[in-house]
């Protein structure tokens, strides 16, 4: 058919070419390269899984990477960012979120950097009651807002600048906040040979 | 670590890859020689009917000769049913995306809304305008310009609406899928899998009717606008089933996947489908071929082998093996061959004959988009170089460049074919002419503040990115006013989609006066 | 559509148009121009380091030097050096709550710039960072009931001896240094323990000197 043929055989060489490339290869070396390093990370807990997603879900990943570069690229280390980051921090990462806008700063190790669970429930539900120059939406649809003098519930959290006021995590911001939690991908993995001393 | 054996053996993959690349453009140029006696010399003029070369078509006067009329509406359905489905979602996806911009320099705007979060609206933006707009609608101008080329009535339409309402289906089953909750989480792909079975099925059933006409052609020669139509339609189904095989990937590899994939839908699906289009409208409506037909089979060749390749810059400086972003970066920078020799190919062509713009703007869409592929194209072979890439990487600079690509090029060329093809298809002209003249400025206007705003607030947070004695505080805050203007040029745009929604519903409606023998 | 025989614009089009080579010269140079640049990128670009996990990187991140150790010479118990090194930590991980300027949030999190607490006995602010805080605690005359977390994991002992040492020099705070060694000594002191201090009357019931 009229030369149809070459530009069928042509596409499908290309793209085929380029899935070796840019697949298999990789995939392959990948692999062998997280055989021989011990992850320090451990497999997320049920709950973590349950807000990472909703952390896709509410597509925190379009404004945060979770990926850090070495100096020679940016300023990552000096904003306290933590190493550069490895394969073997993204083992247990089905699907992948290392992102691509810096719009928020990187969270590869916010764990780390920021384990006040009180600080994060009061920036889901009005970052800028903490951060006045944040650009971050607010999540006040994850909290129940309660009027009491006194703590109306474990786990409350009293609003800034209010005496009376205070916000109840629901299930979902709890959990996203422990997934947040376990970012923490700033200890070095080791290698298998030492692991199974 | 193993290094020794398996280490060596990937150096020599790579040096291999190399290699057939080069020796695949020297054996290409080898059979250009031997082409010049396979291509006849009017095959560039193949898509001229009698006595048409040598006139512009003034789409003022839109004159329908009835020489095409059977072909242009042998699908007359189907395509209608591409291009005005595709029209709706350009506005739906436009108004997200204008409440997106607002809501970076407005957080608070809807933003208590569950379902209304930034969040959740930006993905839909990203999947109705890739997946709503230009999908079907540079499907719809492709095949509308099958039959021109083939010069066969189009077969098998049926399956070509079938393919039509399963993909619109696709996109809105995975719009709402979205909104609560059915996400796969990956950029590109967030649709969730079975929604984007629907997708990949309706993507292949479009190959139908194209290769059933094809067969039928008794055409010497397939002009170039084919080349592309043709590659396209292979590539998507490839790419979108295997970056959406999710038991295949996980962590860095499902990164390398999904940057993959998401540079190649541009590269291999969108960008070759507008390339097609341009290739046909453009010497068609300024009535002259292209300025080298020789020239072409450098850009279609180059476009294969060096786009499908590139994707990598995305993930420089991540946690990717050092020679795969290499690569990556070589072959972006090749990427200008192809870009070089299609530019001189549409721009001298446009530049001869530059008086058509007076008075065609579908013209004018066209060469529109073709400027801006050329800017786009070589501003993409910039910034993959890592000097640059350190830079712009994680900044609203990448943001603004993928506009330049799918609005200032491949949607304004879409505009260009829609406009071209509707009074052809349904035998009527535009009422207001003057309307799609004013769409074309409010476009242009808007995607040129847009771009040339967000791209010098996004050098500027990258490289305060950089400062490390800088602070994130402050990237956030240099960014904001072009946050603001953004918005503005994003206002603009959906301004001019309202305009074309007027437009394109007022040609549907029949009114006798309008109608042309 | 018809046009008239007369017109003849037909046989004035640029008879090389569509089949001409003349611009068949520049994707051949530009073919040489991508070899040349490309043999030279990948012959320059390829060394040992090309085949480790981690794009751009100044050191190989193979396993061993996959992290930085930071700014050296932690020897120094001397002022300028942990106050450079603790504002670093501060920034990093205590900023957020405590805010850049020390004076907290009202009503969330308590201010450090005079406070007693920080300004009072050191090994009380290092037990305080080490086990982090849950409870009733009056700071300047404010009540606060929130969550400080332990940093024992995360920071090292000279860590916690320099941003300790920072806090209690800036926002207006002028008291002595913290050393690592009496990190150290709280540090083996306070092993045993595996829950946040429970605020203000659990700290107070402590000796600290």
């Amino acid at each position: 058919m009229n030369k149809a043929y070459i530009f069928v055989l042509g596409g499908t060489s290309t793209i085929t070419l380029s899935i070796f490339l840019f697949i298999l290869v990789p995939r392959l070396q990948v692999s062998e390269i997280n055989k021989d390093a011990v992850s320090a990370q451990s497999p997320y807990t049920e709950n973590e899984l349950k807000g990472r997603k909703t952390y896709i879900d509410n597509g925190c990943l379009y404004c945060h990477s979770q990926q850090v570069r070495d100096p020679v690229a940016g300023a990552d280390k000096a904003f306290g960012w933590g190493r550069a980051s490895l394969p073997s921090d993204y083992i247990y990462d089905k699907p992948h979120l290392l992102g691509t806008m810096r719009t928020g700063p990187d969270l590869s190790n916010i764990g780390s950097r920021q384990p006040s669970r009180d600080w994060h429930h009061l920036h889901f539900y009005n970052p800028r009651l903490l951060v006045s120059w944040s650009i971050m939406p607010g999540f006040p649809f994850f909290y129940e807002v309660a009027t009491s003098s006194e703590s109306p519930k474990p786990g409350a959290i009293r609003i800034p600048g209010k005496t009376d006021q205070w916000i109840i995590p629901s299930e979902e911001a709890e959990n996203l906040v422990s997934y947040l939690m376990s970012l923490k991908r700033d200890r070095d993995p080791v290698k298998a040979s030492e692991a199974t001393k | 670590m193993s290094k020794g054996g398996t280490v060596d053996a990937k150096v020599v993959f790579l040096i291999l890859t190399f290699s057939i690349s080069v020796l695949g453009m020297l054996a290409f140029v080898v059979a250009l020689i031997q082409k010049q006696v396979l291509v006849p010399a009017s095959a560039a003029k193949s898509i001229f009917g009698k006595n048409e070369v040598g006139h512009s078509e003034l789409d003022a006067k839109s004159r329908m000769s009835d020489q095409w009329k059977t072909l242009d509406q042998s699908a007359k359905i189907p395509i209608l049913l591409f291009m005005v489905s595709s029209v709706l979602w350009l506005v739906l996806g436009s108004i997200f995306g204008l409440l997106v911009s607002f809501k970076f320099h407005a957080p608070e705007f809807l933003g208590s809304e569950a379902l209304l979060t930034f969040g959740k609206l930006r993905p839909l933006h990203l999947n109705i305008i890739a997946y709503g707009w230009l999908s079907p609608a540079a499907l719809g101008v492709a095949m509308w310009l099958v039959p021109r080329m083939t010069k066969v009535p189009l077969q098998n339409v049926k399956t070509l609406f079938a393919a039509g309402v399963i993909w619109n289906i696709g996109v809105i089953l995975g719009c709402v899928g979205l909104l609560f909750g059915l996400n796969d989480g990956l950029e590109w792909l967030e649709f969730w899998w079975p929604f984007k079975i629907l997708l990949a099925l309706a993507g292949a059933m479009v190959a139908i009717p194209l290769f059933r006409t094809i067969y039928l052609s008794k055409e010497e020669h397939l002009y170039v606008s084919m080349w592309y139509i043709i590659a396209a339609l292979i590539w998507f189904p490839v790419l979108f089933i295997i970056a959406n095989s999710h038991f295949l990937h996980s962590g860095v590899e499902q990164a390398i996947a999904n940057w993959w994939f998401a540079h190649n839908v541009l590269g291999l699906w969108v960008t070759p489908l507008g390339l097609g289009i341009v290739y046909y409208l453009l010497p068609k409506i300024i009535g002259h071929p292209i300025a080298s037909y020789q020239l072409s089979l450098f850009g279609f060749w180059g476009l294969a082998l060096f786009y499908s390749q590139v994707g990598m810059h995305h993930l420089l400086g991540g946690p990717i093996p050092t020679w795969l972003g290499n690569l990556s970066v070589v072959m972006s920078v090749g990427m200008a061959i192809p870009v070089i020799t299609t530019a001189i190919n549409h721009h001298v062509s446009a530049y001869r004959h530059f008086h058509v713009l007076n008075e065609s703007v579908v013209l004018r869409f066209i060469v529109f988009g073709a400027m801006s592929y050329t800017v786009s194209s070589l501003q993409g072979s910039l910034h993959s170089l890592r000097t640059f890439n350190y830079t712009t990487h994680f900044t609203h600079w990448t943001v603004s460049h993928a506009h330049l690509g799918l609005y200032g090029f491949t949607t304004m060329v879409l505009f260009g074919g829609i406009y071209y093809a509707l009074p052809r298809l349904v035998g009527r002209n535009f009422k207001h002419p003057r309307l799609l003249n004013l769409h074309f400025w409010v476009a242009a206007t808007g995607i040129i503040i847009y771009a040339v705003g967000l791209g010098y607030g996004g050098w500027l947070q990258g490289k305060e990115l950089q400062n490390v004695n800088g602070s994130f505080e402050q990237s956030v805050r240099l960014t904001m006013p072009y946050l603001v203007v953004r918005s503005f040029g994003g206002t603009l745009m959906l301004l001019s989609h309202c305009l074309m929604l007027y437009n394109v519903f007022s040609i549907l409606r029949p009114e006798k006066e309008a109608v042309i023998k | 559509m018809t046009f008239k025989e007369d017109r003849l614009e037909n046989e004035k089009s640029d008879p090389h148009e569509g089949s001409s080579l003349k611009f068949i010269n520049v994707p051949l140079v530009l073919i040489a121009l991508f070899v040349g640049f490309g043999a030279t990128y990948l012959a320059l670009r390829t060394d040992n380091t090309s085949m480790t996990p981690g794009d751009s990187r100044t050191k190989p991140s193979g396993l061993a030097a996959a992290s930085d150790t930071g700014p050296a010479g932690t020897d120094a118990n001397n002022l300028p050096a942990l106050m450079e090194k603790g504002k670093q930590v501060f920034t990093t991980t205590c900023q957020a709550c405590h805010q850049a300027t020390g004076a907290g949030i009202p009503g969330a999190f308590p201010p450090l710039a005079e406070s007693e607490w920080v300004n009072g006995s050191p090994k009380r602010v290092i037990a305080i960072v080490l086990h982090g805080l849950q409870g009733e605690i009056n700071v300047k005359g404010q009540k606060f009931q929130g969550v400080m977390p332990p940093f024992k994991d995360q920071l090292k002992p000279e860590d916690i001896a320099a941003v300790a040492t920072y806090v209690r020099n800036s926002f207006g705070n002028k008291s002595d240094l913290v050393t690592v060694d009496l990190v150290n000594k709280v540090k083996d002191e306070t092993k045993s323990r595996t829950t946040s201090w429970g605020g203000e009357a659990e700290l107070n019931a402590q000796k600290w000197e």
